[in-house]
C-alpha cells in the first residue's frame, strides 16, 4: 500500500512541477517577454490561450500516466513471462497528450514573433510529463518499460 | 555441531537423497553435513540417483546465496562418496573374499565352519551387485573391511569426527539402512558398532569428550515388494523373504541389545508394501522410485540432529493408514516448519522452472531485458552476462536441481497406489505416463501456472495471479546480505519471496 502512495505522490509532484513550469516559468518568464502576438490580439489574451492549452496538455499527460499506472498495476498480470514488457502499450498512451498538443497547435494563433516557443513548450510539457512520471513511477513489474527508464530509476 | 549421514545400501541412499532435499529446503540445523554412501554395488540405480542429487546440490551450493533457506547447509561429500567393501576385488564373491580355497588347505576347521555357515551359492555368487538380500554375507564382509583408521573415505570421516568432538563442536552421526535387504541390514549394526569401538579408543583423559558424539539411525522395515517372477534362477533379494528377514533382524537387535550402541533409533515401515516392478539383481536397473517412507527417515535424522535429549526408541503413526497429510509428518521444529520450508522450496523450483529460467533464456537470445525488471537489478547492473559460459552453467545447474526436486516430490506422491499422499499438488507440474508398460512420472512441458498459490495441500482459496504477485515483488526485491553475490543474490531474493507465500 505504501508503495502505491509513494508512486501517486511522485506522479503528483511531477505533474505539479509541470503546471508550475508552464504557468510561472514558460508563460511569465519567457513568453510574456519574447512573444509578439498576431495583429488584433492582445498579449494577455494570447497568453491565456497558451495557458489553457498548456494546462490541458499537462492534464492529458497526467491522465495518461494514471491510466497507464492503473492498467499496468491492476490490469496486466505477469503469470506467464510473455505477459511482461508492454512497451507498445506504454507508447500508445503518448497519444493522449499528443492529441491535446495538436489541438494546442491548431487553436493557438500564430504569433508575429517567438510563437514557436509556445509550440515547443506544448510538446515539452505534454510529452516530458508523461515520460518522466512513467519512467520514475511505473508499477514495479513494468518499471523499466518506459524507454531508458533503467538509466534513471534506481528503486 | 557438525552432522554425518551414512546411507547404507539402496534404501539408505534413497533416505540420504530425501535428507539432501530437506537440506535444500533449509531444514537442517546450523553446521556442516558430511555425506557418505556405503554400497558394494556402485552402479545401483538408487544410489546413482542419490549421488546425482548430492552432486547437483554441491554444484549449486558453489553459488554465493548468503543467508537464505535455499541450500542452506554446507554438504561435504566423502571422497570417494561411495565406499564399497569390494573396491579392490574384480570378481568379488564370499569364497574369494575369505580365500576359501586356501582356507580348505591351510585351516580345514575354519573351512568347515565356513561350509556350515554359508551355502555353496552364497559362497560362489558374485557380489558386485550387492549382497543380494543376504545380510549374513554382508555382515561378514563389512566387519572385515570397514576400518575407520585406514583408507578413504573412513580416514577423513574419522579425523573430522575426532576434530569435532575434541574441538567441542560436537558431532552427530546418523545411519540409514533397511532391515530387510542385504547391504543395509548387514551394514547398519556393523558400521555403528565399528564407529563406537573406534571412537571410544581415546586417551583416558579425553573420554569425557565422547559426550560430544551422538550416534543415531533409521532402520527401515519393509515398505515395498517385488512383483514375483515366474522363473527364479539366481540368488537375489526376494520380497517374500522381507518379513522373515525383518523378524530375524528385529529379534537379533532385541536379544543382543544391538541398539545400545545407538543414542536414538527410528524404525519405519508401511503395511501396504507397494509393488515395485523392478526385480533387478542390482546395478543401474535397481532403481526404485522415491517413497514417502524416505520422508519419514529424513525427518527422523532431523529430529535426531535437532534434539538435545534423545529417546532411545521413537514411534510415530499416521492418523489414517491410507492417507498421509502434513499433520502425520513429525516436525522436530514444532509447528509447521517442515510444511512451510518444503512449500517454499517447491514454489521456488516451480517458479524458477516455469517463469524465471525461461525468461532469462529468452532475454539471452532476444534481448529486451526491460521486460524483466529483476533481470536489470540482479543481472545487468551487477554486470552478469547471460552469454557468459559460467553464468549459463550456474543457471542450468539450478534448473537441474529444481527439476530433480520436483520429480522427486511427484514420485513420492505416486509411490503408493492404494494410499493418498496429501502433501503437494504435484499435478500442477508433473504427470504419470506409460513408459514401456510401466508408470513413469515426468514433469509437464507446461506447468499449471494458476495452481502456484495452491501447490501445498490441502487446497485453499484460489489465487490464480499469485505468480504475478511474486513477479511484482521480485521486481522491487532488495538483498542486503553482502554475502549474497552474483546469481546467488537473485536466487536469494527468489527464495525469500517464495517464503512469504502462505
Amino acid at each position: 500500500m505504501i508503495k502505491y502512495v509513494v508512486h501517486f505522490v511522485g506522479i503528483l509532484i511531477i505533474s505539479a512541477g509541470f503546471y508550475l513550469l508552464a504557468n510561472l516559468v514558460e508563460k511569465d518568464l519567457f513568453l510574456e517577454r519574447l512573444v509578439i502576438p498576431p495583429p488584433g490580439v492582445k498579449l494577455p489574451q494570447w497568453l491565456d490561450s497558451f495557458k489553457f492549452w498548456a494546462n490541458w496538455g499537462i492534464t492529458a499527460s497526467v491522465g495518461a500516466v494514471l491510466l497507464w499506472y492503473l492498467i499496468a498495476q491492476w490490469g496486466f498480470k505477469v503469470n506467464h513471462w510473455s505477459e511482461s514488457g508492454k512497451r507498445v502499450i506504454w507508447g500508445l498512451f503518448f497519444i493522449l497528450p499528443v492529441i491535446v498538443i495538436i489541438l494546442g497547435f491548431v487553436f493557438t494563433q500564430q504569433a508575429q514573433e517567438s510563437g514557436w516557443l509556445a509550440y515547443l513548450f506544448y510538446i515539452l510539457n505534454g510529452l516530458a510529463c508523461y515520460y518522466l512520471a512513467t519512467a520514475l513511477f511505473s508499477p514495479s513489474s513494468f518499471k523499466y518499460t518506459p524507454l531508458w527508464a533503467e538509466k534513471i530509476r534506481r528503486w | 555441531m557438525n552432522y554425518y549421514a551414512i546411507g547404507i545400501g539402496g534404501t539408505g541412499a534413497k533416505c540420504v537423497e530425501a535428507l539432501i532435499h530437506f537440506s535444500a529446503a533449509g531444514l537442517m540445523p546450523e553446521g556442516k553435513l558430511y555425506v557418505l554412501f556405503v554400497d558394494p554395488d556402485e552402479s545401483n540405480g538408487n544410489l546413482d540417483r542419490a549421488k546425482i542429487t548430492l552432486q547437483q546440490y554441491i554444484t549449486c551450493k558453489r553459488l554465493k546465496f548468503g543467508k537464505t533457506d535455499f541450500l542452506k547447509t554446507m554438504i561435504v561429500a566423502g571422497k570417494p562418496n561411495v565406499w564399497s567393501p569390494f573396491e579392490n576385488e574384480t570378481q568379488p564373491s564370499l569364497a574369494n573374499f575369505f580365500r576359501y580355497n586356501a582356507l580348505k588347505q591351510n585351516n580345514k576347521a575354519a573351512a568347515y565352519l565356513f561350509d556350515v555357515l554359508y551355502s555353496p551359492s552364497e559362497k560362489e555368487t558374485t557380489l558386485e551387485k550387492g549382497f543380494r538380500g543376504h545380510p549374513s554375507i554382508g555382515a561378514a564382509v563389512m566387519a572385515e573391511t570397514v576400518k575407520l583408521g585406514q583408507g578413504e573415505p573412513w580416514q577423513t570421516f574419522r579425523d573430522m569426527i575426532m576434530q569435532d568432538i575434541k574441538g567441542g563442536t560436537g558431532a552427530k552421526i546418523f545411519l540409514f539402512g533397511s532391515i530387510f535387504g542385504g547391504t543395509g541390514a548387514s551394514g547398519f549394526p556393523t558400521i555403528a558398532s565399528l564407529i563406537r569401538k573406534e571412537l571410544q579408543d581415546l586417551q583416558p583423559g579425553e573420554q569425557h569428550q565422547l559426550e560430544n558424539l551422538k550416534l543415531g539411525g533409521a532402520l527401515v522395515l519393509p515398505y515395498f515388494s517385488f512383483i514375483p517372477e515366474s522363473q527364479n534362477v539366481e540368488m537375489k533379494a526376494k520380497s517374500e523373504d522381507f518379513l522373515i528377514n525383518t523378524q530375524g533382524g528385529l529379534k537379533y537387535y532385541f536379544q543382543k541389545s544391538r541398539t545400545n550402541m545407538y543414542d536414538a533409533i527410528y524404525l519405519f515401515g508401511d503395511e501396504s508394501q507397494s509393488p515395485v516392478s523392478t526385480t533387478s539383481l542390482g546395478g543401474n536397473t535397481q532403481k526404485n522410485e522415491p517413497h514417502f517412507i524416505e520422508l519419514y527417515a529424513a525427518l527422523s535424522a532431523l529430529d535426531f540432529f535437532l534434539k538435545e535429549n534423545l529417546q532411545n526408541y521413537h514411534l510415530t503413526a499416521r492418523n489414517n493408514k491410507n492417507q498421509l497429510d502434513w499433520g502425520d509428518l513429525p516436525d522436530a521444529y514444532g509447528g509447521n516448519t517442515v510444511k512451510h520450508k518444503i512449500g517454499q522450496l517447491t514454489r521456488l523450483a516451480f517458479a524458477y522452472l516455469s517463469v524465471y529460467y525461461p525468461v532469462l533464456e529468452d532475454i539471452r537470445t532476444k534481448g529486451k531485458g526491460y521486460r524483466a525488471p529483476w533481470f536489470i537489478d540482479f543481472f545487468k547492473r551487477e554486470n552478469i552476462s547471460l552469454d557468459d559460459a559460467a553464468t549459463q552453467t550456474s543457471l542450468v545447474n539450478v534448473k537441474n536441481y529444481c527439476e530433480n526436486f520436483l520429480l522427486w516430490l511427484a514420485n513420492v506422491h505416486t509411490s503408493v497406489k492404494d494410499e493418498k499422499i496429501n502433501l503437494i499438488n504435484y499435478n500442477a507440474f508433473a504427470h504419470v505416463v506409460k513408459d514401456d508398460g510401466k508408470d513413469k512420472v515426468e514433469l509437464l512441458p507446461v506447468f499449471n501456472l494458476k495452481a502456484f498459490a495452491n501447490l501445498i495441500l490441502p487446497l485453499g482459496e484460489e489465487k490464480p495471479n499469485e505468480l504475478s504477485r511474486l513477479w511484482e515483488r521480485m521486481c522491487s526485491a532488495r538483498v542486503r546480505d553482502t554475502n549474497a553475490v552474483g546469481i546467488g543474490r537473485f536466487i536469494h531474493a527468489l527464495s525469500c519471496e517464495c517464503g512469504l507465500i502462505y
